[in-house]
C-alpha cells in the first residue's frame, strides 16, 4: 500500500499543472495520467512523490485531426484510441495488441508509456516509427521535440521536472504508408523480447524499420530501398548497439529474433503488396 | 511548497448507493472499497495490475483498482462484483454460466473474469474462443486452466443471445 | 405418518457432475478469504526482511520505528527468541538420517536467503507498518554466498550452516538390481541430463494470517490461508510454548494453495507472538513479491539408461541434484525424497540406482507443489523413454509398450517399494492415441515440414502416488469427519480435509446426500476449524477424498442404518425393500408408502422410548477412514509404501515450434485419466485441467531466476514470473479410464496432483518431436524462447545425446 503522504491534485489544464510543478523546486512529483504505472509504484514504495498530480481534468484527452498531423492528447487511453476513428492505422494496430486486458487498454494512455520510457513499452518504439513530435510544457516555455531525440535512455526522456508532455502529434502522411508491426513474446502476458515496425513506401518496399523493446531505447533504421534482406539485416544488427539482456532473453537472443522478426516484418509488407496486386 | 494532505471529500455511487466519504489520498480505490466501503469482493492479488483479481467497473469501464487511487474516482459511479448480479435476487446468466460450467474452483479470479466477460459480450454477442480468450487475458486463473472459464463464457454468450432475441421478439 | 405424495425427482448424486454447493456466495463476492477477516482493535504486522542473502545481523535498530506514526510494537529477532521456539520442521530431514537446522520466526544471529524476516513492526494500519518497516536500520556483516546447488556441494562453498561440515542436506538412494552388471552387459546405452528450473506456485491470493491472543484464556485464535489446521495447531503450539489444545486454527475460504499454504512459514509464529506481546489482534498479508520468495522443483538430473535392440529398458541410473534453498520448515525439501522413490513409475525396470541429493543454497527455501517431486519424476522418466526411442529410431509409443506395467500385474510392486493399486496403461495409452486422431496429426506434421513449419506430438504417461502417510510425521495417510443429521433432517459435515477450491466439499456432500437419502441444498460441510472438525490432516496429496469422502461415506453409511431401521418400521416394511432419496425414504415394492426423511430424523429424537428403541440416538457418527495398501513396516528389501493409490493418466500434446524464434505454441492437449471411482467427474477434470495448465507453464514459461550477482529473486512480480494466461492454453480433451482401486472403500484415487508432470513430459517431449528434424536435444528447463533457441543454434557443437 502506498504508506508516505503527499498532496493530490486535479489541475484543470496544462497550464495549472506546469504552474503547480513549477513550485515544486525540485521535490519529486508523480503525474498521473492513467495510474498504470505510477500507482503500483507508489503501492510498493519505489516512488515517493511530495505531489500527486491528476490529470484527469486536465482536458488532454482526445484524437484530433488537423492539417498535416494527427493530434494526440498525452492522457488519451489505449482504449480511446482504438476507437477514435483519427488515430493513425500503424499506431491502432499496435495498441489492439497492449497486453494486461481491457482493464489496462481503458486506463493506461499513450502519454503515460511515452513519459515513462520502459524499454519494452510498444509506445517509444510506435512514437519513433511514426515520427511523432512530442509538445512540452514547462511553466513559463514550451518545446517541441522529435519522438527519436526524446527518448535517451531506460525510463529516462527529455522531459525535465517540472515539464509536462501536453500533446503529441503524428504527421498525416503516415496513413499514405504502407506498414507491418509485430511484437515477439515468451508468452501472452509477457512484456515482449522484441517489437519490429516497418515502413514500406508504396511498392512495398522497406523504408524503414524501428526496432523497440531489444534495446533501452527505440532505434530506427533508415532505408533507401535498394539493400537486399541480408543488408537490411546487416543494418538492423549494427544498429544494435547494446541490445537488453534480462530474465525473458540475452543479449544474443534478442539480437537474433530481431533479426528473425526485421526480416519477417519486410516480407509480410512485401506479400501485402503481392497480395493486393494479384 | 506542498503540505501532504490528510482526508479529502469523495463523492461516489457504488452498487447504486451513493457515498460522501472523507478519503486518505493514499488509499487505492481496492482499498477504499474493501477497508472504507467493506466490499470485500473485490480481491487483491498482486497490486501491479497483472492479475485483475481486484477488477471493477468504473463509469462503465472495467479498471483494475489497484492501479488508481480512490480519490480519482471522485463523482464516478463504481460497480464490484457484490453488485454484477443488478437489482434482482437472481445470478445474472453470466454468474449462471460460471456456476454451471464450473468456471471457477477458489473464486479468487472472478470479479476479472464476470466484468471482462461482461464487456466482451456487450461488444460481441458471438465470439469466438479466440475472442473470448483473449477478453480474459488480463486475468489470471491458477486453479482451472481456464478451460471451465472459457466454457462458462461461451454458454454465457449463447443464454445472452437468447434473452436478446426474446427481447427482440417481444 | 404415511404419505402417498410421490416425490417425481431422483438424487442420485455420485457420479454425477454436481456444481459447487456454494457457487452462489462465491459469485456474489461473498466468500470470505483470509484478507476480509476483521476483528475489533485489529492492528498490521509490517516485516523488515533481509536484503542479503548471506549476512551476519549485527544490530538491530528499532528505536526510529518504535516511534513512527501508528506504530504499537516492535520486535527483533533477539526478542522474539526469548518468547518463541524454533519451528518444528514438517518433515525433519534429521529423522531420514540427514542434518538439520532451527529455523526460527525472525533470524538472530545470521540470515541465510534474501528475504529472511529479521524484525516485525504492529502498527495501527498497514500504511503505517509498511511506512515503518523502512525505518529500522540493521547493520550486517556480509558474508560470501552461494546461489547454485552443484556450486554449494564444492568443499569450497560458503557453509551456509556453520554446524555443518557441508551444505548437502541429506542424499537418499534408491537401489534395486545390479545396474552396473546391467550396464556391462548392455546392448545400448544412453546418457544425458536436464535440469528442472526452479518454480513457484502462485495461487492468485497470496497468503495471510490474522492472530488474535486471549490474554484471560492464555490461548489463541488463529485465522490462516492454509491447508492443514490441525497440524499447524501442533506446530505453532510448539513454537509458541503454549499447549495444543490453547490453540484454535481456522482456516476460512482459502483462494489457491497448491502446497504454498501448506505450513512452516515464519510468519505463522511471528503474528500470533505479535499478537501476544502488543496486546492486539494482528493481521499480516503477504505481498506478491513475499509470495514470489517461495522456490520449489529445481532439480540437476544426470542419467544413464541401458536397453535391448526391442526398446526394452533393462537399468536406469539417475544421481540427481536439488536445490532446495535455505533450510525451511515447511514440507518443501521432502519433495525430492519423493522424486527418487517414484521412480521409475509405471516402467518395469529392474534395475535402479538412483540416488536424490538434497543441497542447501542461499535461496529462499522451498515449499511443497502440486506434484510433490512426483512431477519430476514424470519429466526426467518420459524423456528417457523418448530418447531411447530416438536413438533406436524406434515409436516412442512402442517403447513405451514395451516397458509399461501389463494390466494383469497389479498390484504391482515398484523397484522403490510402492505398491501400485490397479490400473491398465496399454488400454489408456490406446485411448490417447485414438483421441488425438494420431494418424492424421504425423500426415500434418509431414507436410508442414515441407514449409520449414514444426508441428509435434508428444506423449507421456503419469503415475500419481497419492494420498501418502510419511511415518513419524503430521504428513498423515487417514482422515475423519462426522455426520449429523439433526431432529429436522437437515445434514451438518464436519470433516478433518479442506479445500482449496477444487470441490471436494461438494463431492463430499454428494457421499453423504446418497447415503442418507437427502437432497444436497439440505446439507451443509464445515472444515478448517479445529475447535468444531475432527482431526485431520488437511489437504495435500490428491487425499481429500480418499480419505475425508471415505470416511464421510463410513459415517454417513451409519446413519443410513438407523434411518433405515426407523423408516422400516414406520413403513412397515423390510430394510431391504426401502429406498433413501431426495428426502423420503420409500418402499421399493409399494411406491405409494413413503415418509419424509425428517420425519424418521424426528422421531429418532422424540420417540426415543417408543418407535425409536433400540436406535441409538443422536443421528451422530464420527468415522475414520484409514485405506489399506499403506505399508510402513519394512518389508524383506527394506521397503515400505506410503500411498495407497495410484492415479495414472496418458497425456498428448501437439505443439508447433517456431524454429527461428524458439517459441512454442501449444495446439492441442489431451489426456486419458484414471482416478479410480469418481465421485463427480467435473472436479476430477478441473482437477486435471488446472494442473495441466501448471504442467504446460512449468514446462513453457515459469522460472524463478535469482541474479548471480546480488542473491536477490530477479522474478518477484507476475510480469517477470510468467504463467500461462488464457491464450497460451488450448481447450483440454479429457476421457476418463476408471479402474477402481481395491483399496479404497468407494474405490477412488487420488486426484489433484497429477497433470503437472504429465502435461510437462508430453510438450516436452512434443517440441523434440517438432524439432527432430533438426536433432535438438534441450537440457535446460523451461522450453522458453531463450532455451530452444540456444538447444537450436548450438546443436551441431553441443552434446550429443
Ligand atoms: C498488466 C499490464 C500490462 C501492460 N501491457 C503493456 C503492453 O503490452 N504494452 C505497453 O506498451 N505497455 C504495457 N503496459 C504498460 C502501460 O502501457 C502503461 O502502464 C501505460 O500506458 C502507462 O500509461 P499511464 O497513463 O497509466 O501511466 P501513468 O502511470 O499515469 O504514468 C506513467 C509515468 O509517466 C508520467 N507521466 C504521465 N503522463 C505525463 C505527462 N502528460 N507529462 C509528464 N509525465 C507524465 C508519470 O509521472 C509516470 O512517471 C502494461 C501495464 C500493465 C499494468
Amino acid at each position: 500500500m502506498i504508506a508516505h503522504r503527499f498532496k493530490y491534485s486535479c489541475p484543470r489544464s496544462a497550464e495549472e499543472a506546469a504552474a503547480e510543478l513549477a513550485q515544486m523546486e525540485g521535490e519529486e512529483t508523480a503525474i498521473i495520467s492513467g495510474g498504470t504505472w505510477v500507482v503500483p509504484e507508489m503501492s510498493h514504495h519505489l516512488r515517493r512523490p511530495k505531489l500527486v498530480i491528476d490529470l484527469k481534468l486536465a482536458g488532454l484527452a482526445g484524437v484530433s485531426a488537423e492539417a498535416d498531423a494527427v493530434v494526440i492528447g498525452p492522457a488519451t487511453t489505449y482504449t480511446q484510441l482504438a476507437h477514435s476513428k483519427h488515430t493513425p492505422n500503424f499506431l491502432k494496430k499496435v495498441v489492439a495488441g497492449i497486453t494486461g486486458g481491457s482493464q489496462i487498454r481503458n486506463r493506461g494512455t499513450i502519454g503515460g508509456s511515452a513519459c515513462y520510457a520502459n524499454p519494452a513499452s510498444d509506445i517509444p518504439g510506435a512514437l519513433v516509427t511514426m515520427k511523432a513530435s512530442l509538445h512540452l510544457r514547462a511553466h513559463s516555455s514550451t518545446r517541441i521535440v522529435e519522438a527519436a531525440d526524446f527518448f535517451l535512455d531506460a525510463n529516462v526522456t527529455l522531459l525535465e521536472p517540472d515539464e509536462i508532455l501536453e500533446s503529441i502529434s503524428i504527421p498525416s502522411t503516415n496513413d499514405e504508408n504502407l506498414f507491418s508491426y509485430a511484437k515477439f513474446k515468451t508468452a501472452q502476458g509477457s512484456w515482449p523480447i522484441v517489437t519490429i515496425g516497418c515502413i514500406a513506401s508504396e511498392d512495398g518496399v522497406a523504408r524503414r524499420v524501428i526496432v523497440g523493446g531489444a534495446g533501452a531505447i527505440p532505434f530506427a533504421v533508415d532505408l533507401d530501398g535498394q539493400e537486399s534482406e541480408d543488408e537490411v539485416l546487416q543494418r538492423v544488427h549494427a544498429a544494435m548497439r547494446q541490445p537488453w539482456s534480462d530474465v525473458f532473453a540475452t543479449a544474443d537472443t534478442r539480437r537474433h529474433i530481431a533479426g528473425v522478426m526485421t526480416q519477417r516484418a519486410v516480407r509480410e509488407i512485401a506479400a501485402a503488396k503481392n497480395g493486393e496486386k494479384s | 511548497m506542498t503540505n501532504p494532505q490528510q482526508n479529502l471529500p469523495v463523492n461516489v455511487v457504488v452498487n447504486g448507493v451513493r457515498h460522501q466519504v472523507e478519503v486518505d489520498p493514499r488509499l487505492a480505490l481496492v482499498d477504499f472499497l474493501r477497508e472504507d466501503l467493506e466490499l470485500t469482493g473485490t480481491n487483491v492479488g498482486c497490486r501491479t495490475g497483472d492479475c485483475g483479481a481486484c477488477t471493477v467497473t468504473v463509469d462503465g469501464e472495467v479498471v483494475k483498482s489497484c492501479l488508481s487511487l480512490a480519490v480519482s474516482a471522485d463523482g464516478s459511479e463504481i460497480r464490484t462484483i457484490e453488485g454484477f448480479a443488478g437489482e434482482g435476487e437472481e445470478l445474472s446468466p453470466i454468474q449462471s454460466a460460471f456456476w454451471n460450467e464450473f468456471g471457477f474452483q477458489c473464486g479468487y479470479c472472478l470479479p476479472g473474469m464476470l466484468f471482462c466477460t461482461e464487456e466482451l459480450l456487450g461488444e460481441n454477442a458471438d465470439p469466438s474462443e479466440a475472442d473470448i480468450r483473449h477478453a480474459i487475458d488480463g486475468n489470471l486463473c491458477r486453479c482451472t486452466g481456464y478451460h471451465g472459464i472459457v466454457r462458462s463464457v461461451q454458454t454465457a454468450a449463447a443464454a445472452t443471445r437468447t434473452c436478446n432475441r426474446k427481447r427482440v421478439s417481444e | 405418518m404415511t404419505q402417498t405424495i410421490a416425490p417425481t425427482q431422483s438424487a442420485n448424486y455420485v457420479g454425477t457432475s454436481e456444481r459447487k454447493h456454494n457457487g452462489e456466495k462465491f459469485l456474489r463476492g461473498e466468500m470470505v478469504y483470509i484478507d476480509d477477516i476483521r476483528i475489533p482493535g485489529m492492528h498490521f504486522a509490517g516485516i523488515v526482511r533481509s536484503p542479503h542473502p548471506h549476512a551476519r545481523i549485527k544490530s538491530v535498530d528499532l528505536s526510529k520505528a518504535s516511534v513512527a506514526e501508528g506504530v504499537i510494537f516492535v520486535l527483533s529477532g533477539a526478542e522474539a527468541a526469548k518468547h518463541t521456539d524454533p519451528i518444528p520442521h514438517f518433515i525433519d530431514p534429521e529423522a531420514f538420517g540427514g542434518k538439520t537446522t532451527d529455523v526460527r520466526c525472525l533470524a538472530v544471529d545470521k540470515v541465510v536467503y534474501v528475504g529472511e524476516p529479521v524484525a516485525a513492526i504492529v502498527a495501527r494500519t498497514r500504511q503505517d507498518a509498511e511506512a515503518a518497516v523502512e525505518l529500522v536500520d540493521v547493520e550486517y556483516e556480509i558474508l560470501p554466498f552461494v546461489i547454485d546447488g552443484e556450486e554449494s556441494l564444492q568443499p569450497d562453498a560458503p557453509r551456509i550452516y556453520e554446524h555443518w561440515d557441508d551444505n548437502k542436506i541429506i542424499s537418499i538412494p534408491f537401489i534395486s538390481g545390479d545396474t552396473e552388471a546391467v550396464f556391462a552387459q548392455a546392448e545400448h546405452i544412453l546418457e544425458d541430463e536436464l535440469k528442472i528450473q526452479r518454480y513457484s506456485t502462485q495461487p492468485i491470493e497470496p497468503r495471510g494470517y490474522v492472530a488474535v491472543y486471549d490474554s484471560r484464556e492464555s490461548s489463541y485464535t488463529f485465522y490462516g490461508a492454509c491447508q492443514n489446521p490441525h497440524p499447524l495447531r501442533w506446530v505453532l503450539s510448539h513454537t509458541l510454548r503454549v499447549s495444543e489444545n490453547d490453540v484454535r486454527v481456522i482456516a476460512p475460504t482459502v483462494g489457491g494453495a497448491f502446497g504454498l499454504k501448506m505450513h512452516g512459514h515464519p510468519e505463522e509464529p511471528l503474528t500470533c507472538i505479535l499478537s501476544k506481546l502488543s496486546g492486539k489482534p494482528v493481521k499480516w498479508i503477504e505481498d506478491r513479491t513475499e509470495t514470489m520468495l517461495v522456490g520449489a522443483r529445481e532439480q540437476m538430473h544426470r542419467f544413464k539408461v541401458s536397453f535391448t535392440s526391442a526398446g526394452k529398458i533393462t537399468a536406469l541410473k539417475d544421481h540427481f541434484v536439488a536445490n532446495v534453498g535455505a533450510l525451511g520448515a515447511p514440507p518443501g525439501w521432502g519433495m525430492v525424497f519423493l522424486s527418487g522413490l517414484a521412480f521409475p513409475t509405471g516402467y518395469k525396470i529392474a534395475a535402479t540406482d538412483v540416488l536424490a541429493t538434497v543441497v542447501a543454497s542461499n535461496k529462499s527455501p522451498w515449499n511443497a507443489a502440486r506434484g510433490y517431486g512426483k512431477e519430476a519424476t514424470a519429466l526426467v522418466m518420459e524423456r528417457i523413454i523418448d530418447l531411447v526411442a530416438r536413438d533406436l529410431g524406434m515409436d516412442p509409443l512402442e517403447v513405451r509398450r514395451v516397458n509399461l506395467i501389463e494390466s494383469h500385474e497389479f498390484p504391482y510392486k515398484t523397484a522403490g517399494g510402492l505398491n501400485i493399486d490397479s490400473g491398465d496403461y496399454h488400454a489408456a495409452l490406446d485411448k490417447a492415441v485414438e483421441m488425438i486422431g494420431l494418424p492424421a496429426l504425423r500426415a500434418e506434421q509431414e507436410e508442414l515440414r515441407k514449409d520449414n513449419r514444426y508441428l509435434g506430438i508428444g506423449f507421456a504417461f503419469e503415475l500419481t502416488p497419492e494420498s501418502g502417510d510419511i511415518p513419524g510425521t503430521l504428513v498423515g495417510g487417514f482422515d475423519t469427519s462426522t455426520v449429523k443429521m439433526d431432529p429436522s433432517g437437515k445434514v451438518t459435515v464436519l470433516t478433518g480435509v479442506t479445500t482449496p477450491g477444487g470441490g471436494n466439499d461438494t463431492s463430499i456432500l454428494q457421499i453423504v446426500s446418497d447415503q442418507v437419502g437427502i437432497e444436497i441444498s439440505d446439507a451443509r460441510i464445515i472444515q478448517g476449524d479445529t475447535l468444531l472438525t475432527p482431526y485431520g490432516f488437511g489437504n495435500y496429496s490428491g487425499r481429500s477424498m480418499v480419505t475425508g469422502g471415505n470416511a464421510a461415506y463410513l459415517a454417513a453409511k451409519d446413519i443410513r442404518a438407523k434411518l433405515l431401521i426407523i423408516a422400516s418400521r414406520l413403513l412397515e416394511t423390510d430394510e431391504s425393500d426401502i429406498d433413501l432419496r431426495a428426502g423420503w425414504a420409500r418402499s421399493l415394492s409399494n411406491p405409494d408408502k413413503a415418509i419424509k426423511i425428517s420425519e424418521i430424523a424426528y422421531t429418532v429424537y422424540t420417540l426415543a422410548f417408543a418407535t425409536a428403541t433400540g436406535v441409538e440416538p443422536p443421528l451422530e457418527s464420527t468415522r475414520v477412514y484409514q485405506p489399506e495398501n499403506i505399508q510402513h513396516t519394512p518389508d524383506a528389501e527394506g521397503k515400505i509404501n506410503i500411498y495407497p493409490t495410484y492415479s495414472n493418466a496418458v497425456h498428448v500434446a501437439v505443439v508447433e515450434v517456431d524454429a527461428d524464434t524458439g517459441h512454442v505454441k501449444v495446439r492441442r492437449f489431451g489426456t486419458v485419466h484414471d482416478a479410480g471411482t469418481i465421485i463427480n467427474p467435473r472436479f476430477v477434470e478441473g482437477q486435471m485441467e488446472g494442473a495441466t495448465a501448471m504442467g504446460i507453464g512449468a514446462a513453457l514459461m515459469e522460472h524463478s531466476i535469482h541474479d548471480p550477482a546480488t542473491g536477490h529473486l530477479s522474478t518477484n512480480r507476475f510480469k517477470t514470473y510468467l504463467m500461462p494466461r488464457a491464450s497460451d492454453v488450448p481447450m483440454f480433451e479429457s476421457v476418463h479410464q476408471v479402474t477402481p482401486s481395491p483399496y479404497t472403500a468407494l474405490g477412488t484415487k487420488g486426484a489433484g496432483e497429477a497433470g503437472v508432470g504429465g502435461a510437462q513430459a508430453a510438450v516436452t517431449n512434443a517440441v523434440h518431436d517438432a524439432l527432430a528434424p533438426l536433432g535438438v536435444t534441450i537440457r535446460q528447463m523451461p522450453l522458453n524462447p531463450q532455451n530452444v533457441l540456444h538447444a537450436i543454434i548450438t546443436r551441431e557443437t553441443g552434446k550429443q545425446a
